[in-house]
Formats: structure tokens, C-alpha cells, sequence
């Protein structure tokens, strides 16, 4: 097979479209063509790079703007109509945001999480409502008040921490004595 | 018009198998049966129609415009005039003859050429390379910071090759490579033969290789 050939069928090679025969054929000449092979490898480097390339996303409105657009032009000889002509045809242009799909989406979404804040809210309220109100008050005044006993304790280990005195193994940076081993001569 | 009546049917360039290949002409057949209906009712006055016409292409329509001209504006653009044009002339379209997206690319690679001899002074002053997309791009794969930083990368530098691309081997390699569309689709597209297509395919590859060494991608 003859280069000028090769160079006509790599496309349909590298798009597997050939037969097993031409197939061959080819990747006979190129194990034996240098030139060929390079021209090859050029070849899948760019078809590698296309063949990663991303989606590309169109905007989110074009399809109404398209639509509106259309809306203005004037219909064609054959008597399209199109969306947004008619008795009630300018509501559609108005509501078509709402059927975009990531509008919808956002809506559906939101929709969710207000049902389960509402339907949290109306359990927490009805348990409320089952239980006694001084029982209530007094669990919830009990947990406040040792939420803040904890929260005081806290604050104090950390304002001592913040205000002792360095120790001066400390000052030199030598190792940090762990306090809580004790020397085993000094128990005895 | 009759949605029975024969349409080139799509295919896969790279399918993987021969059972592959016909699923995907299946679906491709299919498609264009629904799109021929689509038109036909749309002819017949159903405003609906018309909008799901809009809504199935506009991707791929917008991702040619895109691809081909670099700029997220002037894409936006040029997708919206093709489908005015496409809504004054759908009258004019013949299932018989082309599947509507061959029809519809064709009608966008018209309007792509048109753009494309108007700015050409625009662009020597102001080159495509040097500008920023502000076009999005998803991936496909995973979400993770370093994959988005390099599938942004690969997508600037392909934006770049092709940029620096003539405009008959870019076209014919967006259409193929990144269109997936096959050879006789695009020879109706572009109105040249098919061993035409292969020959700008093979030399737009070539090219674009070329450019994309020039900025530091290896295999």
C-alpha cells in the first residue's frame, strides 16, 4: 500500500470504519513507514484531545429569548403559529421562565425543604401540645441552666490556661512533661 | 409531508461494534421521524411543536456557533438568528431530502460563514486566542477541583487550535469530531463530496495537532 493511500484511509482508521482486510493493510504499512506513523500519531493526539473535550452548556435563558424572538418575527407563508400568539398567548412568555428546567428544579427544591420544615414545625408542636407546659418549662430551664454551668466551666479552664505563668522548661523549649504520668520512684 | 418518509439516518463515528452502530442508527432513524412530525405539525399552526423543535437542538446548534466561533456572545447570537431563520423558512424544508438537524447544521454553517467573512477584520485586530470564552463547560466525569481546572484547560486550548484553524478544516472537524456527525452528513452539510470531507478531516486533525504541540500538549 502506498503512503498517499494511507494518508486517504487513516481518518476511517482511527474512526474504525474499516474493513479487516483494509485494516490490516494499513497497520502494515505503518509498522514499516516512519512518516505515516508520525502522521498517525498526530492524528490521535488531536482526536484524544477532541474526544475530551467537555460539553459545551448552553445559557439558561435561550430557549425563551429564541422563543420571544420567533414571537416577534413575522409567521411564514405555511401558517406556523407559535408560542405566545393566540387569545391568551402573552401569559406564556411570561410563565415559560418557570419551565426552564433549572428554574424548576431550584422550585422543586425549595418546595421540598418548605414541606419539611412545615411538617418538622407541626411534630414539634403537636409534642408541645401532647405534654404538660410546666413540664416543659422546667426540662427546658433545667437544660439552659446546665448548658450554662458547662459553658462558664469552659470559659474558665481556658482564662486560667490563657493567664498561668510558664513554666520555664517551658520558656527554653525543652519537652513538654506530661503531668499526668507520675514518677514511679516518687511512689515509692 | 409523512413522518415514514426516508431520512439519512445518524450513526456514532467511533461505534464501538457493529450491534452499536445499527442501535445507533435506530435511535438516529427515530429521531428523525419524530423531528419530520415535529415540523409537520408545526406547519399546521401547533405553537408547541415549534417549541420543542427549539428546545431539542438548541444544544447543538449553540455548541457549532460556540465551537466554531469562540465567543459566548456572538454564539448566543447566531443560534437565535438560526432559528428566526429556520421559523421564516420551515416551509421550505424537505424531509425527503435531509434529516431536519442536517438541514438546520447546514442552514447554521451558512450563517457560521456568513459571521465569519463579515468579521474577518475583526478578528486580525483582535484575535480569537487572546480572549476569554465566558462560555461554560460541564464535565462529564467527577467534580473534583483538579479535574475542573484540567477539563477548563482542555477546553481553552481547543478553543485556541481551533481558532488558529482555517475555516474549512475547522468546520469540517467541529462536525465530525465534535458534532459526531458522519461523512455524508457532513458532505450534505457543506455541500462538498465526501472524499472531500475525509481529506479536510484528515488535514484538519493534522492541523489542529499541529497547534495544540505549538502550546505544550503531548500524548
Amino acid at each position: 500500500m502506498r503512503c498517499r493511500r494511507v494518508e486517504g484511509l487513516l481518518c476511517d482508521h482511527q474512526d474504525g470504519l474499516l474493513d479487516a482486510a483494509e485494516r490490516r493493510d494499513v497497520e502494515d504499512h505503518l509498522a514499516v513507514c516512519a512518516s505515516c506513523a508520525t502522521l498517525k500519531d498526530e492524528m490521535d493526539l488531536a482526536l484524544d484531545f477532541l474526544r475530551q473535550a467537555p460539553a459545551v452548556e448552553f445559557p439558561a435563558d435561550l430557549v425563551s429569548s429564541i422563543l420571544d424572538e420567533t414571537v416577534r418575527t413575522e409567521p411564514p407563508a405555511g401558517g406556523l403559529v407559535i408560542a405566545g400568539v393566540g387569545p391568551l398567548g402573552w401569559v406564556r412568555p411570561l410563565l415559560r421562565p418557570l419551565f426552564e428546567p433549572r428554574l424548576a428544579m431550584s422550585l422543586a427544591l425549595a418546595l421540598v425543604s418548605f414541606s419539611i420544615l412545615t411538617w418538622s414545625g407541626q411534630e414539634t408542636f403537636a409534642r408541645w401540645q401532647r405534654a404538660d407546659p410546666m413540664a416543659q418549662v422546667m426540662t427546658a430551664t433545667v437544660g439552659f441552666d446546665q448548658a450554662w454551668d458547662r459553658s462558664v466551666e469552659v470559659y474558665r479552664r481556658v482564662f486560667d490556661s490563657a493567664t498561668a505563668p510558664l513554666a520555664p522548661a517551658e520558656l527554653i523549649g525543652a519537652p513538654d512533661v506530661v503531668e499526668d504520668q507520675a514518677d514511679p520512684a516518687q511512689i515509692q | 409531508m409523512s413522518s415514514q418518509t426516508a431520512v439519512q439516518p445518524w450513526s456514532a463515528p467511533w461505534a464501538g461494534s457493529r450491534q452499536e452502530g445499527v442501535y445507533s442508527e435506530r435511535i438516529a432513524r427515530e429521531a428523525a421521524e419524530r423531528d419530520a412530525a415535529l415540523v409537520q405539525r408545526c406547519l399546521q399552526g401547533d405553537g408547541n411543536a415549534w417549541e420543542t423543535l427549539v428546545r431539542t437542538h438548541t444544544r447543538v446548534v449553540h455548541a457549532t456557533c460556540y465551537r466554531f466561533t469562540g465567543h459566548a456572545e456572538d454564539a448566543r447570537d447566531l443560534t437565535q438568528d438560526v432559528f428566526v431563520r429556520v421559523y421564516r423558512g420551515l416551509d421550505s424544508y424537505q424531509p425527503g431530502t435531509a434529516a431536519f438537524r442536517t438541514w438546520l447544521l447546514r442552514l447554521t454553517r451558512n450563517l457560521l460563514i456568513d459571521h465569519y467573512r463579515k468579521t474577518r477584520k475583526d478578528r486580525i485586530l483582535d484575535p480569537l486566542e487572546d480572549q476569554a470564552s465566558g462560555v461554560k463547560e460541564t464535565s462529564v466525569i467527577g467534580g473534583r477541583a483538579d479535574h475542573t481546572l484540567m477539563r477548563r484547560e482542555v477546553s481553552e486550548k481547543l478553543r485556541t487550535g481551533l481558532g488558529r484553524m482555517s475555516e474549512e478544516l475547522r468546520e469540517a472537524v467541529i462536525l465530525r469530531d465534535l458534532q459526531q456527525m458522519d461523512y455524508q452528513q457532513i458532505a450534505t452539510v457543506l455541500g462538498i463530496p465526501e472524499g472531500t470531507v475525509k481529506s479536510r478531516i484528515n488535514r484538519g486533525r493534522r492541523d489542529l495537532a499541529k497547534h495544540l504541540r505549538a502550546m505544550g500538549v503531548r500524548p
